[in-house]
């Protein structure tokens, strides 16, 4: 065996331009797996993780309102909230139990500053609307009523202040409005708004406006998070709410929860489901599949062909050599052996040196972030970061390093099959 | 071969005519414009107050809010919510086509445009554009009679009513009128497409002041389903002097 391993590694100092130009795609391929990985892998987390703030690990609702979400439907809800949340904290596994209201309200702003006092004695058929009632800014949007301290290990909203401070109590008068509809309502924290809904005829309340968030994404920044107790009044829905979120030991383990909670009996006749059988959470797990898979496929491509060229080009030129060692006795299988043998020397210095080469790059990419760009996260129906990290896990070195092995070996495959099946007496006639 | 198809599509749409006209005898059939501006005569009036209940139904449920109503004519009208607690004073002001609404937890006026008119008003089968509706029908709609028909054992005649041009609420209106006091006792209101959309009927007619007004009307939304909501009067009273503060901008503001 060692005198094959010196006549392989002879070889493949032989040619040293074409044994570099094949070690670098291998180097090359196996850090953009590496890459590749942690950053999907960030992205995946990422996006997840937002996707849970809005679902929890399992989320109860009822079935009616489930099937007619999109259409607001508030007289479907789960009601008895309080007494379900205690019945369901003594489930195993089960750590924290929210409620949360999704409801749609109007918000006006007023500027005050417009209008003409009665003193000025201006007739009032001479006056405009804003001189009269102050200049308003009406926006219908849709909002979250929700308990502010327990969302503070959830949805986190301090996370995203871009402005004034998070509530300052669970059943405040107050509001917290995505940075677009403090925009369009021409309000900054600090500023009065008034919020009415429309359910069981019309109902509103006065809010200061505490704060204003930034999610980076459209759909979320038009958002309106108002506390609990204030949206059941507006709503009229006393001790209801249409979501019941339920946090456990992890989101890996919200299945095994979500089985927990429906062998408990607790949950009968609501809709239960984990955050990972929720609307979009399949479509982003499915999408960041396939992202996974054609970069796969063409680093595989690229690394495989490259190698490939190589000992075919290798094999070729080497033709009369392999007949003269096939004619001196060299065993067929001892020849293959060779070309695998360098192969393998190719695929593991490649290997090493991409791995170092990819790890350096993830973990810069995973302190310092990749901007995804605003015109990308602003369309995104779930809320993401400008900026995601990748996430480098020893799982990604080992399939990228064992992708990169794999390869070479592989993609030597076939060259190394043919040149021993060399005939000697054809091969060294070969010029 | 010709001759006997000529002859065919003569008799059919001959047959068709006749069959068109039947129900309405040429001679004492009043026109579509003389049905439609009588009834909006007998339903306009200078000024009006009122008294009133609005029931919703819906899923078998009930809720009624209680109001008291001044009108002036078909443009201008103030009501103020006295019951249940939850809607007490609120109050709705309506000038022409401009309608506000005062919320009296936040002392503050908002003026209903846009697509809020498609809103309902207190949850009921009435939208705000219901609420807005100018009375002069002819201005807006081509009126065609199209028949008689009794509607709960009263005569009317049957008045299509097809907007002139877009943007209209309703495309369309069929009207019922009772011949005797040219009441709208029922109309259905349609959707370009011709979805039926609302409903109203009109009920118990009283005598006041020398008028005839219908004390009860009902709506129903088809997309509301198991929904109707009633509107009832009780202590009309008509062409009562109001003073035009009734019905001041600022007065809705101060919110008295």
């Amino acid at each position: 065996m060692s005198m094959l391993t010196r006549y392989a590694w002879r070889n493949i100092s032989r040619h040293k331009g074409r044994s570099a130009l094949t070690t670098f795609a291998v180097v090359i391929s196996v850090a953009l797996l590496l890459v590749g990985h942690a950053v999907i892998a960030g992205l995946k987390q990422h996006v997840v993780g937002e996707f849970a703030k809005q679902t929890g690990d399992v989320r109860l609702r009822h079935a009616e309102y489930e099937r007619e979400a999109r259409f607001d439907p508030l007289e479907y809800t789960i009601t008895g909230f309080e007494a379900l949340a205690a019945d369901l904290a003594g489930v195993p596994g089960v750590r924290a139990v929210l409620g949360r209201v999704q409801f749609r309200v109007m918000v006006q702003s007023t500027d005050e500053s417009t209008i003409v006092p009665e003193s000025a004695g201006i007739p009032e058929d001479e006056l405009t609307d804003e001189q009269i009632f102050g200049r308003k800014v009406v926006e219908f949007a849709p909002a979250i009523g929700l308990v502010p301290s327990a969302e503070r290990e959830v949805l986190r909203l301090q996370d995203r202040l871009v402005a004034g401070t998070d509530f300052t109590a669970d059943d405040a008068p107050e509001i917290i409005l995505g940075s677009d509809l403090a925009r369009r309502l021409g309000v900054k924290a600090g500023d009065e708004v008034q919020i009415v809904s429309y359910r069981k005829g019309v109902a509103d309340a006065g809010a200061k406006v505490v704060g204003i968030v930034d999610f980076g994404n459209r759909f979320a920044n038009r958002l309106a998070h108002v506390p609990l107790g204030v949206t059941r009044r507006l709503l009229d829905l006393p001790d209801a709410v249409t979501d019941v979120l339920i946090t456990g030991p992890g989101l890996d383990d919200a299945a095994d929860l979500k089985a927990r909670l429906i062998a408990s009996g607790r949950v009968d006749g609501l809709e239960v489901k984990a955050w990972s059988e929720i609307g979009m959470a399949r479509l982003v797990s499915a999408i960041f599949g396939v992202v996974l898979t054609i970069l796969l496929f063409f680093i595989v491509a690229v690394a495989g062909v490259n190698l490939l060229n190589t000992m075919m080009m290798t094999v070729l030129e080497r033709q009369k050599e392999i007949g003269v060692l096939l004619a001196l006795g060299m065993k067929r299988g001892a020849v293959l052996r060779v070309f695998v043998f360098e192969a393998l020397t190719f695929g593991l210095i490649g290997c090493l040196l991409g791995a170092a080469l990819g790890s350096f790059a993830a973990h810069f990419l995973a302190e310092h972030g990749i901007q995804l760009g605003e015109g990308t996260t602003r369309k995104m129906f779930v809320p993401v970061s400008n900026t995601v990290h990748a996430v480098p896990t020893w799982g990604g070195l080992l399939f990228a390093v064992g992708v990169g092995l794999a390869v070479s070996v592989l993609g030597a495959l076939g060259p190394a099959i043919r040149a021993s099946r060399v005939q000697p007496i054809e091969a060294m006639r070969t010029k | 071969m010709i001759r006997r198809a000529l002859l065919r599509t003569a008799a059919l749409t001959l047959l068709a005519l006749v069959s068109r006209a039947g129900p309405v005898a040429a001679a004492d059939t009043p026109t579509a414009d003389f049905l439609v501006q009588k009834m909006d005569e007998v339903m306009t009036f200078k000024t009006r107050t009122a008294d009133s209940t609005l029931t919703v139904v819906r899923d078998g449920k009930s809720e009624t809010r209680s109001m008291r109503i001044w009108s002036r004519g078909w443009d201008d009208s103030f009501s103020e919510f006295l019951s249940p607690p939850r809607d007490k004073g609120v109050k709705y002001l309506k000038l022409e086509k401009n309608l506000y609404m005062f919320l009296p937890t936040t002392e503050k006026v908002v003026k209903i445009s846009g697509h809020m008119l498609r809103q309902s008003v207190m949850d009921s089968d009435f939208s705000y554009e219901d609420m807005l509706e100018q009375r002069a029908l002819l201005q807006d709609y081509a009126a065609t009679v199209i028949g008689q028909e009794k509607v709960e054992g009263t005569d009317c005649w049957v008045v299509d009513l097809v907007a002139k041009a877009p943007g209209q609420t309703y495309a369309r209106r069929k009207t019922w009128i009772a011949k005797d006091t040219y009441v709208p006792v029922k109309a259905e209101r349609f959707a370009q497409s011709g979805l039926l959309l609302k409903t109203l009927t009109m009920h118990d007619l009283v005598d006041v002041g020398g008028r005839r007004f219908p004390s009860r009307m009902l709506m129903r939304d088809a997309a509301r389903e198991g929904s109707h909501s009633e509107l009832k009067f009780a202590n009309m009273q008509f062409d009562v002097a109001l003073p035009d503060e009734t019905f001041s901008r600022r007065r809705l503001m101060k919110g008295n």
